[in-house]
């Protein structure tokens, strides 16, 4: 199923091998939240924050990640539907970013993209042929004729062959809409094809017809793919190396095969252990908890860290594993503000033996023991505990973060983790912890 | 059509006739605009896809009450056009007044002469003047393909100028967005609240009564509605995801708008203004009732009213016949218009 | 888990009368649901596995549905012949449900935990109901309940909203809950979160849990024993771990061969879902099938019994046939071609029709 192209893939950013198709680096889309007449920025979206990747020739990639890490915008930016905030985008060298009108449509006939939603993709008052043949009216084919025979010659290609030209494609199931939007995006011999969730929407079996479909594509029509999905078993099936995006940024790369034996970031071993495998042996893992953060205020240097099962200690802090994530946990509560004592408050108890009452509910509420095996973290727990009690929440904040502050939260000179190779040499991954 | 103009601007004297005992006017040479547009933009690209033709042609087939609309529709449309051209306008002949319609006959208290036979003393009508006559002793059937002008010039020209404006604005509204779309938005909501009929009293009042009038300040007051419901479908478009698909495929603006954005809006559109144009028929006629029009514009409000005069209802067949083709008018234009939203969607369903 | 059905369905028959004709949905479905444990409906678009759940509890509306054949037994009602005042006490209360769009399922004008504490209040009369909702909350892992219990739908992640639904669903301590397709809407690893809390729960308040599903990797995760349809006819079922490691039915075998990713490539299955107007002659899956033989489009097959609670609807379990002809190459080559387009295009013409009276055919 992976494109039989054979290129040398190996084409990461800064390694060695035959020139990319697509090459983006640095880029950035922001949306700003305005308020007011005026139109004051208070905050921003920070859809896409800092994404390099290439697209060799002939090669599929695949980028996958939950709903909302940025990897539809990727799409969108990377053909330049919606302007990037940063970064340099180039196509067969050629930069996309500076592209002026005339190169701009050039540059259209050669990248296509393909939709998730195939009932959203047509104009319900075109029919079959207006509607496959509108991408070549735009670039200028006035021929009605011709633009048929060629909508033909594409129908069949996609195994569509027989269907009257003239229906409205709303006639049609899910998997032949999908094939219609093939067709669409073939007809003007792209070199190549964004496809954004293109069998998301569609039945399990008819999926694997149109993935068998979209890989005859490739061959036929030599293309290569950007191929973006948040269903891991789909892209293992169809790419060739895989990017894995969270909350704007790649967090590890690499061929396909090597990242699901051997993945190196804790998100992609999240991500991989929650999905259902039907020959799954054994109960599933842990799911990974809590939800990703809000795109406008990312967490500090690895975004991943609030949720992360493997937190780096900071040094000097010596707490058996689980302790440590508990007392993380404590912080990132109080952090949030989340702590509300009246839970925790049973009847009128006042006074000195409340205090001890609430220090007890506290630790047993977030599972930490009595007392911390460090001193310096007990020390720092208890007067943290002591000052939220007292009702001082930004006291212990700040006490807490005085010990209990791991190094996957500063990062590099720019706040962020760098990107390491992984084990095999074949890909990056962005963690402070070894692989 | 332009070539017409010119030589009428050019050669014409201030008295001289341009073609036969026509003399156009103002009016008339916005109805020639309008009927050319109308043709050309309308009825023409639909005539010629295959599609809405057939569309049209079962739903024509399967619902009677628009298959009757249309044919009245036509009719009026046509005798409006060509027919009072070929017929003129009715002359006055003060001794025929109130011949009462053929085969009935009326009241003796009419004293003018009898066109027809006369039986037990009174005044039977006959097919000279199939339709009776008016106080004038003009033609009833004569006055009401007149009348049919009248409505032909009032609907097609006023619904020129809402169309156009309508669309301009809300196609701009919709599709530019941000402030140019708060700032027209809010001068519609503005204007919305301004009532044409009132001013149009208020004009009739101050200078003469005319149909142009009329016609100016419906067209350039009422437009609101409809350029609402174009921005709302503008907007709706330009968020599709086929729309998406087409920029993808490198289609530029001009290519949206043209063959994503006015083909669907092209329903709302004729829906929109049909109802406008129903209701401005409507006014016109209560207008005549107040006697704020032109009176020599014998349009069927005017003809009717002039008819509930003194001898009301003795001469009910002045009244009848224009009512009945007001009547029905009003009636077909709603239908068709209700028609033309499922001719312009093609699956019906929402 | 004791061994008496909470929930039984025999022999369901429901069908939709719309102006192009009449479309069953489902035909002869039957199948258990014991206290305890967690049943799996697995199936595609057309499958009648959405209709099967809500005729449980009736909510399927009727006109245009028809129940044509069969029961649902619960608690010694049959709830086919129930009354409406009978079914308003059992939904929520007895059976609850939680559906596919947490969208959907709560209002946008009111808090969550006005909407849990109102399901609550619904079937009883609890002062104490605020007080519950916030319990609720808590027992479906909110953090900071009482905080949550406060916000609006519009406020919340989907993840989130799921939580809320399962809460108001479980507000009324009900005894089975029919869950259709929870986690298709949220990401992989909301979707293991609600899979791994539903679980805890079931075990927690010893629910029966009718799971309705497309995806067989959720049903290897969640079910005890499964029940694979096909255009509205049980196809096979079985406990879980046998269906999915050692499937019996050509459709199933072929359903779990187009799974993409597992390493053994993936082969799409030939055809297209049967026009639900114009449904197959014999054995549904027959035209698709790759072992078809004349037989099968003479009869429709009975389930053979091919092991312990272990049924194959297929002529090759029975006594004619030998079973290992299944796993040879296909000898006969079945109309299966690829998207017979001319067959597909006229047929969902009707479409649209069966869309507005079926509410399965929008959600896969």
């Amino acid at each position: 199923m992976r494109s039989a192209s054979g290129q040398d893939r190996r084409a990461d950013p800064g390694h060695d091998g035959s020139d990319p198709l697509l090459s983006v680096r640095g880029l950035r889309k922001h949306y700003p939240v305005t308020t007011g007449l005026l139109g004051r920025e208070v905050e921003r979206v920070r859809a896409v924050d800092g994404v390099d990747f290439d697209v060799g020739r002939g090669e599929t990639l695949g980028l996958v990640g939950e709903s909302g890490c940025g990897k539809s915008t990727v799409a969108s930016t990377a053909l330049r539907l919606e302007e990037p905030t940063d970064g340099t985008i180039r196509f067969d060298g050629e930069p996309v970013t500076e592209l002026g009108d005339r190169a701009l449509q050039r540059f259209r006939r050669r990248a296509q993209l393909v939709f998730q939603d195939p009932n959203a993709t047509f104009n319900p008052r075109m029919t079959v042929a207006e509607a496959v043949g509108e991408p070549l009216s735009i670039h200028g084919m006035a021929d009605r004729d011709r633009r048929r025979a060629i909508v033909r010659d594409l129908l069949e290609r996609v195994g569509l062959d027989g269907i009257d030209l003239d229906r409205h494609p709303q006639a049609f199931s899910g998997g032949q809409k999908q094939r219609l939007a093939l067709a669409r995006s073939l007809v003007l011999d792209p070199d190549l094809l964004v496809a954004d969730e293109p069998v998301s929407g569609l039945d399990v079996s008819v999926q694997a017809s149109v993935l068998s479909l979209m890989a005859d594509l490739q061959e036929t029509f030599d293309l290569s793919i950007l191929f973006i999905s948040h269903d891991m078993s789909v892209v293992r099936e169809f790419c060739d190396r895989i990017a894995v995006m969270y909350l704007g940024e790649i967090v590890e790369r690499g061929p396909v095969e090597s990242v699901f034996e051997d993945p190196a970031h804790p998100y992609t071993k999240a991500l991989l252990e929650a999905i259902p495998a039907p020959d799954a042996t054994g109960p599933p893992a842990e799911p990974l908890a809590g939800e990703v953060p809000d795109a406008t205020d990312p967490p500090d240097g690895c975004r991943f860290h609030t949720r992360c099962p493997v937190l780096i200690q900071p040094e000097g802090l010596d707490l058996d594993a689980a302790t440590w994530h508990r007392v993380f946990e404590f912080r990132q509560a109080v952090e949030r503000g989340d702590i509300e004592l009246a839970e925790f408050v049973d009847g009128d108890a006042g006074g000195e033996a409340a205090g001890a009452d609430l220090d007890a509910a506290l630790r047993t509420e977030f599972d930490l023991p009595a007392t911390l095996g460090d001193e310096q973290a007990e020390a720092a727990l208890g007067e943290a505990v002591d000052h939220l009690i007292a009702g001082d929440d930004e006291a212990a904040t700040v006490r807490l973060r005085d010990v209990f502050v791991s190094p996957c939260e500063r990062g590099d000179s720019d706040g962020r983790i760098s990107e390491r190779p992984r084990r095999d040499g074949e890909g990056t991954y962005r963690c402070e912890r070894p692989h | 059509m332009g070539l017409l103009l010119a030589v009428d601007l050019t050669l014409r004297g201030p008295t001289e006739p341009l073609l036969g005992t026509w003399e156009p006017r103002l009016v008339d040479w916005l109805l020639l605009l309008s009927v050319v547009l109308f043709l050309g933009y309308g009825v023409l690209p639909l005539a010629e896809s295959d599609r809405t033709r057939q569309r049209l042609w079962t739903l024509i087939r399967s619902r009677p009450a628009l298959a009757a609309s249309v044919v009245w529709l036509a009719i009026v449309f046509g005798f409006g056009t060509v027919g009072s051209i070929v017929l003129g306008t009715p002359t006055k002949q003060f001794d025929i007044v109130y011949q009462p319609p053929a085969f009935l006959s009326r009241d003796p208290t009419f004293q003018s002469a009898c066109v027809g036979p006369v039986a037990d003393g009174m005044c039977q009508g006959s097919l000279a003047y199939p339709l009776g006559t008016n106080v004038y002793g003009e033609g009833i059937g004569h006055l009401i393909v007149s009348g049919m002008r009248v409505v032909v010039t009032l609907t097609l020209v006023t619904a020129t100028i809402l169309i156009s404006i309508a669309t301009l604005v809300g196609t701009v509204a919709g599709f530019v967005g941000g402030r140019v779309d708060a700032l027209l938005t809010g001068y519609v909501n503005v204007q919305r609240t301004v009532p044409a009929f009132l001013v149009y009293v208020i004009f009739a009042f101050v200078t003469k009564p005319s149909l142009l009038v009329l016609i100016v300040v419906f067209g350039f007051l009422n437009w609101g509605g409809i350029a609402h419901v174009v921005r709302s479908e503008v907007k709706a478009v330009r968020e599709a995801g086929f729309v998406r698909a087409a920029r993808s495929a490198g289609a530029g603006r001009l290519h949206v708008l043209r063959y994503h954005v006015l083909p669907t809006i092209a329903g709302p559109i004729a829906v929109a203004t049909t109802r406008q144009v129903a209701t401005l028929i409507l006014i016109e006629a209560a207008i005549s009732f107040l006697e704020l029009n032109d009176i020599m514009i014998r349009s069927w409000g005017e003809i009717i009213a002039s008819g509930m005069g003194q001898f009301f209802p003795l001469n009910w067949w002045v009244v009848l016949g224009p009512g009945l083709a007001l009547v029905a008018t009003v009636v077909a234009v709603s239908i068709v218009g209700d028609a033309l939203r499922d001719v312009f969607d093609p699956q019906g369903v929402a | 888990m004791t061994e008496s059905p909470v929930l039984s369905v025999e022999d369901l028959t429901v069908a939709f009368d719309t102006p192009r004709g009449t479309l069953t949905a489902i035909e002869e479905l039957s199948f258990e649901v014991r206290t305890g444990e967690t049943v799996c409906l697995v199936g595609e678009s057309g499958s009648g596995k959405t209709v099967a759940g809500e005729t449980i509890t009736r909510l399927i509306p009727t006109p245009p549905g028809r129940v044509l054949n069969g029961s649902v037994r619960f608690d010694g009602y049959d709830l086919t012949a129930a009354s409406e005042r009978e079914l308003r006490s059992i939904r929520g209360n007895r059976i609850a449900h939680v559906f596919q769009n947490p969208q959907g399922a709560l209002d946008p004008a009111y808090s969550v935990g006005h909407q849990v504490a109102e399901t609550i209040q619904l079937h009883e009369d609890d002062p104490r109901a605020e007080d519950r909702a916030i319990e609720l909350l808590d027992a479906v892992g909110l953090p900071n309940p009482g905080r949550a219990a406060g916000q609006y739908p519009h406020q919340l992640s989907g993840g989130v909203k799921q939580r809320v639904v399962i809460a108001a669903a479980l507000a009324a301590d009900p005894d089975v809950l029919i869950a259709d397709e929870p986690t298709t809407a949220l990401d992989v690893v909301t979707q293991a979160q609600i899979l791994r809390l539903l679980a805890e729960l079931q075990a927690e308040r010893d629910l029966g849990v009718l799971f309705v599903t497309h995806d067989l990797g959720v049903v290897a995760e969640v079910a005890d024993r499964v029940v694979v349809v096909y255009a509205g006819r049980v196809m096979e079922r079985g406990p879980v771990d046998a269906v999915l490691s050692d499937p019996a039915h050509p459709y199933t075998r072929a359903l779990l061969a187009s799974l993409p990713g597992r390493g053994e490539g993936m082969e799409p299955l030939d055809g297209s879902f049967p026009d639900p107007q114009d449904r197959p002659a014999g054995c549904l899956f027959h035209p698709r099938c790759p072992h078809a033989v004349e037989a099968c489009r003479e009869s429709v097959p009975d389930e053979m019994a091919i092991g312990p609670e272990r049924t194959a609807a297929c002529i090759y379990y029975g006594p004619d046939f030998e079973t290992s002809e299944l796993d040879d190459e296909p000898g006969f080559d079945s109309s299966g071609s690829e998207d017979e387009p001319g067959f597909q295009a006229s047929a969902l013409d009707d479409q649209s029709d069966f869309e507005s009276s079926d509410p399965e055919e929008d959600s896969r």
